[in-house]
């Protein structure tokens, strides 16, 4: 539950940052913030106390793996969602520093 | 027939995006190597190549008497595996993209634009056959993002002064409104743990839908509203296309707009979402707003680009209210699909007409685009008149107020289409001395569809009906 809300509070800064910053760069910062917290929000989630890596090695009961395995979707969902907002934020970093260049300050 | 272990579906559906990704890369190589010459031809050869795939995918659909064909990738099941899926609405919407892109291809003979276009045109095409293939939500997401990120560089190499000013107006709220998507897919992840279309259909048909889920799939349909540009976040996209070059104007008035009531239409269905009478209300009134305000704002402009841009906004907004106000004992879905159809064959004639012009002598260029206007505008004799005549006819019959609403919109199409006729005496551009087959022979089939299906209608409205089921039944 803890974590849930923490994940929501940093969502929230990130809202307040894309609202009120006035500066561009703050702005593409606060995006990246409300990404994380929603990465957080989903770890959370996923989280299962005592959980086992979702890999069935020899010796290992099946009854016992699939009350203790994680769900491996999150991270992959995860780890696909990092590599987009990286390249969204790369994009819109050269778009303002192109912006700058030619004299059209956003 | 088997090819390596793999179907010829398998082949197509999915070797489609392999094959662009192909051309991509030799895209990348030729520019490095400064032999910018040949883009041309084998981008010309990449859009033949996916016209091909798609009209194979709904052959081998149509032929095999299923309602669907479908892959997991890497043989995983979903939730795991992604899933791609064929089904007839889809893959008519993936014929079309791909003529599209052959048209986009095309026009960039003549164009003047950096190289630079040719992999970001590529990259944009990626984008929607992935989200018109993709069979879960996260898919969707990655797919349209690929899409956008495309999209941001083609608005930045228009040439125009302040080129990258727009390009950040656009960029910045589309990513704004990207997180906001993928808010709403953890949300719904959280609420059911799968994010796959079909088992989502399953458990929301079967169980009242999670309070978590339903406010994750509300975020999913307000960015994809966004996306649409109803009302009131209309002004990014006139903005865009008034000031970029017109293949990226084709993208957001043409294939923009019909892959966003696709998303819209899809999500509906699988989140069961017509069953919740105020969003039903919410959509409607912004469906109606829209097509009062762009209206008014269509008939004051004086960018053709600007008011074609009004124009495609009205027409989606038309046929998402047809859809919503839609039950099962009413025939107005269908007349939403039968208006898609329509509004896919006049906006490639008016923006292909102004794409190729530089390929196409006056003689041929006036009619092709006079036919566009005309069909959207719904003048009798033009498949345009089909959905807006059922539309007023079947409202008329159910309720005097949908039948005012549905007027709203006529008197839109009317106010976009006069002052769009008349801006284009304005419009300039280069001209080769001579027409080009290719590009003739493309935008005549649209013509001749135009008044061809403004006639006999009936296979219009059996299509129409038959993506409307392929939705119901595998959506």
């Amino acid at each position: 539950m803890m974590e849930h809300v923490l994940s929501i509070l940093l969502i929230s800064a990130g809202i307040m940052v894309v609202m009120f910053a006035k500066s561009f760069m703050k702005k593409v910062m606060g995006l990246g913030i409300i990404v994380n917290g929603m990465h957080a929000y989903l770890v959370a989630s996923a989280y299962r106390q005592g959980g086992v890596a979702p890999i069935l090695t020899p010796g290992m009961k099946l009854g016992g793996f699939v009350g203790s395995a994680v769900d491996p979707l999150p991270q992959a969902l995860i780890l696909t969602s990092i590599v987009i907002d990286v390249s969204v934020t790369a994009v819109l970093l050269a778009l303002y520093v192109r912006a700058v260049e030619s004299g059209e300050t956003p | 027939m088997k090819i390596f272990g793999a179907s010829s579906f398998q082949i197509a559906s999915f070797g489609g995006i392999g094959v662009l990704i192909l051309f991509l890369i030799i895209n990348l190589v030729l520019i490095s190597r400064k032999k910018s010459r040949y883009l041309q031809d084998i981008n010309l050869a990449a859009s033949a190549t996916m016209v091909a795939l798609a009209v194979f995918t709904f052959l081998k659909l149509v032929n095999t008497q299923v309602p669907s064909l479908s892959m997991g990738v890497g043989g995983w099941a979903p939730p795991f595996g992604i899933e791609i899926k064929v089904f007839l609405y889809n893959s008519i919407l993936i014929i079309f993209a791909a003529i599209s892109m052959l048209l986009v291809f095309l026009s960039l003979r003549t164009e003047r634009l950096p190289s630079a276009v040719h992999p970001l045109f590529l990259l944009l095409f990626i984008g929607v056959f992935g989200v018109l293939h993709s069979g879960d939500i996260f898919n969707v997401f990655v797919y349209l993002e690929i899409m956008t990120v495309a999209s941001y560089g083609l608005v930045s190499v228009s040439g125009e002064e302040g080129r990258y000013n727009t390009a950040l107006y656009y960029a910045f709220p589309m990513a704004l409104v990207s997180t906001l998507f993928l808010l709403g897919i953890f949300l719904i992840y959280s609420a059911y743990g799968t994010l796959n279309l079909h088992q989502l259909r399953t458990l929301c048909a079967h169980t009242s839908m999670f309070p978590l889920a339903l406010f994750g799939a509300g975020m999913v349909i307000a960015a994809l509203i966004f996306e649409s540009a109803l009302f009131p976040f209309y002004l990014w996209k006139t903005k865009v296309m008034s000031t970029t070059n017109v293949p990226t104007s084709f993208f957001f008035g043409s294939v923009s707009p019909v892959l966003c009531f696709y998303l819209i239409t899809r999500m509906m269905t699988v989140f069961n979402l017509r069953s919740i009478p105020q969003l039903e209300v919410l959509l409607v009134a912004l469906a109606v707003i829209t097509g009062v305000v762009v209206a008014v704002m269509a008939f004051h402009s004086r960018n053709l680009l600007e008011a074609l841009a009004y124009g495609s906004i009205a027409q989606i907004a038309f046929a998402l209210f047809l859809f919503v106000v839609a039950t099962p004992s009413n025939n107005l879905a269908l007349y939403s699909f039968v208006h898609l159809l329509n509004t896919m064959i006049f906006e490639t004639l008016i923006f292909g007409s102004l794409m190729l012009r530089g390929q196409l002598t006056g003689e041929y260029m006036e009619p092709l685009f006079s036919t566009g206007i005309l069909s959207s505008i719904g003048v009798p004799l033009t498949s345009g008149f089909v959905s807006k005549y059922f539309a007023l006819y079947y409202t008329l019959r159910i309720s005097p107020l949908l039948f005012i609403l549905s007027v709203v919109f006529v008197i839109a199409s009317v106010a976009y289409g006069i002052n769009a006729y008349n801006l284009r005496k304005n419009f300039h551009y280069r001209r080769i001395a001579h027409t080009s087959p290719v590009a003739l022979s493309v935008l005549f089939i649209f013509f001749a569809l135009t008044f061809f299906l403004g006639i006999h209608y009936k296979p219009l409205i059996s299509l129409a009906e038959a993506m409307k089921s392929s939705l119901e039944v595998c959506g």
